[in-house]
């Protein structure tokens, strides 16, 4: 049972961390204006703050995810609902590489790098 | 190999494929295939028969607009003669398939010729202005203002369902002749094989449209190859958990609920969840259900599917997810629609109008390449197909050594490969190796691989648009010839019908968005407008 509780502890904080670090990232998005990146046009811009979303989206879910897995991990019956959660958890981690990719591609395609996102306060 | 349904999706999509990579050595077999453009009658004044034609070409062998080597043979054939050729052609392929498939050669031979010339009867029919038109297209054809339906090359879709549906409803006797030859699951999966080579084309395509536009073409092209690479990975993932929600959901809901008994359950639950027909049969056989019960609930998927393939379309592109998150529809209907050829059709259907919406809405500024959002709506079913096997293996060590423990029960696994759907080979094979002649001698799109890519372009196009598009059109219309509503009335179906009914439309429908907005949103179809589209 303490092994059950720890575990517990253990998803809810990394669960929280994750939602935590969804809500700077995206006030920092939210403050990126396109003329911090003047390398950039319009189009590119556009496109940059949509998969910049949608990979925060995609923590922001995984994070949502590890609280009902700490739920779950109370019980000892509950290794179904465990492993459903862990690989969905895997799921959503691996689904957002592509996103992450894009990013670093559109970003060559305008000759910046993540460095340069990194110093806009921009992190992926 | 030479007796199945599926293989033979293969050796025919495989085929026509080979014979299309023929043209980057110089040699154009496939130019033949006969395609509809949107006609009128006559050309009103100051009109110029650039997207709208007149009657007299209403029909036109591919080859004709796209060869390099034959172009003048391929035109001279004219609007009979391609479809002529098209039908001489397909119909020895076919009746080899059926010959090997033995099924009554004589019965399918004719039933072939009825439908192939029915289903050229409503291309063309659908393809008139009043129909498919757009007001794009009246604009670029210099057209005076004038109503249409806008429907795109889905209005054709529509009435081969519906020419179908009548012959198979109201003449049910030509509706059981036919049947020898109406087989809707064999033509979408050769047509899927066509798809393969879609996939593989898109970014070819996407870079020999920009060409015109130096860099922009190019990188249009990396695009498209990065956006058909995010699909397959995204389309996997959603798969994986549609599987693990879908299947649980509707196997509670038929025993809680409905009280049906285990094995129904099981077998509802994986022709609803899954991939309607042939998990239904895999599950059926997994769990040793009554035979009885696999055909029953086989009958409500395809009666079902048909349902779904009128209204989704239409509900996806005005309602929700809309234009918006059009990947998102696409992969949500790849989930949601249970049989390969009602998917891939609704998946047409919703490529046709998502792109007609945008295109109109946006004053022609926005511009999606078509076959993005099919290719999203079968990259997911693809992924679910591919999973029948491994998912009915699973079901059957459930079934033999947890719910019924039979002493000494074995399963082999080759019973994976056994359900394994075979013309996703095909699909993979046609896609793979256009990419490979993209990223290979097509060198990406860099100014010495673009003969090749010419090259590649004239074959590819009879294949992809001229042969897919037909099977196509025949899925709809078999489909509609094999499709009997009254099936939904009979008694013993009460139950089922409504476990299919409240699970489709309650669950898994709204799911499948959820999931797919999950997995796909914010994939973008990168935008072809001011680029010249074939």
């Amino acid at each position: 049972m303490t092994q059950n509780i720890l575990n517990c502890l253990l998803f809810s904080m990394a669960g929280a961390a994750i939602i935590y670090l969804f809500q700077v990232r995206r006030k920092q998005l939210s403050n990126l204006k396109a003329e911090d990146l003047p390398e950039m046009d319009q189009e590119g811009f556009r496109e940059l703050k949509i998969l910049l979303k949608t990979a925060y989206e995609r923590m922001l879910y995984l994070g949502i995810l590890f609280l009902p897995l700490a739920f779950s991990s109370i019980f000892d019956e509950s290794r179904v609902s465990n492993i459903f959660f862990l690989i969905l958890i895997s799921l959503l981690f691996i689904s957002n590489i592509p996103p992450r990719n894009s990013i670093i591609r559109l970003l060559r395609r305008y000759g910046l790098s993540v460095g340069d996102l990194r110093d806009k306060g921009i992190n992926l | 190999m030479l007796t199945t349904e599926d293989w033979w999706a293969v050796w025919l999509g495989l085929t026509f494929f080979g014979l299309g990579l023929l043209t980057i050595a110089g040699i154009d077999l496939v130019g033949w295939i006969s395609y509809p453009s949107k006609w009128v009658f006559s050309l009103p004044d100051g009109a110029v028969a650039k997207k709208i034609k007149t009657i007299d070409h209403a029909f036109s062998a591919l080859g004709g607009k796209y060869s390099l080597t034959a172009k003048d043979t391929y035109k001279a054939l004219g609007p009979l003669g391609s479809i002529l050729v098209t039908y001489l052609v397909f119909t020895v392929a076919t009746t080899i398939g059926a010959y090997f498939q033995k099924w009554d050669v004589k019965r399918y031979f004719v039933g072939w010729t009825i439908i192939f010339f029915l289903t050229y009867g409503v291309w063309f029919i659908g393809h008139h202005a009043f129909f498919a038109a757009s007001a794009v297209d009246l604009k670029k054809s210099h057209f005076p203002e004038m109503f249409t339906l806008s429907l795109g090359g889905g209005a054709s879709f529509i009435l081969a369902l519906i020419v179908g549906l009548i012959i198979g409803n109201f003449i049910k006797p030509l509706a059981r002749y036919l049947s020898e030859a109406a087989k809707p699951e064999w033509f979408i999966k050769t047509a899927i094989v066509f798809l393969g080579v879609k996939v593989g084309y898109l970014p070819i395509k996407a870079v020999l449209a920009g060409s015109k536009l130096g860099a922009k073409g190019a990188q249009i092209g990396h695009e498209m190859a990065n956006l058909t690479l995010d699909l397959f990975i995204a389309g996997a993932a959603a798969t994986v958990v549609a599987y693990l929600i879908f299947w649980p959901g509707v196997y509670t809901i038929s025993r809680l609920i409905f009280k049906l008994p285990r094995k129904t359950a099981a077998v509802l639950g994986s022709a609803i969840s899954i991939c309607g027909v042939s998990a239904a049969v895999a599950t059926g056989g997994a769990v040793r259900a009554r035979p009885v019960v696999s055909i029953m609930v086989s009958a409500l998927v395809v009666v079902y599917a048909v349902i779904e393939l009128v209204i989704l379309p239409g509900v996806f592109t005005h309602v929700w997810p809309g234009t918006s998150d059009p990947i998102v529809a696409g992969s949500a209907m790849g989930m949601a629609v249970k049989t390969d050829g009602a998917d891939a059709a609704a998946g047409e259907l919703l490529d046709e109008f998502m792109r007609t919406k945008v295109e109109q809405e946006s004053g022609g500024k926005v511009v999606w390449m078509s076959g993005v959002i099919t290719t999203s709506a079968v990259m997911t079913k693809i992924w679910i197909d591919m999973f029948i096997g491994l998912w009915a293996f699973v079901l059957a060590l459930f079934w033999v050594y947890k719910i019924e423990k039979h002493e000494g029960d074995r399963v082999p696994f080759s019973e994976v490969w056994f359900r394994f759907p075979k013309f996703v080979l095909g699909y993979f094979a046609a896609w793979f190796i256009y990419l490979g002649i993209f990223f290979g001698p097509g060198q990406s799109g860099a100014a010495e691989g673009m003969p090749i890519l010419k090259a590649a372009k004239a074959g590819a196009v009879p294949v992809e648009k001229g042969m897919r598009k037909l099977f196509f059109m025949l899925t709809f219309m078999s489909l509609g010839i094999i499709t009997d509503f009254k099936k939904l009335a009979e008694a013993q179906f009460g139950k089922m019908v409504w476990v299919y009914f409240v699970a489709l439309f309650l669950f898994i429908i709204p799911v499948a968005v959820i999931i797919a907005y999950l997995f796909h949103h914010g994939m973008q179809i990168p935008n072809m407008a001011g680029v010249a589209l074939n």
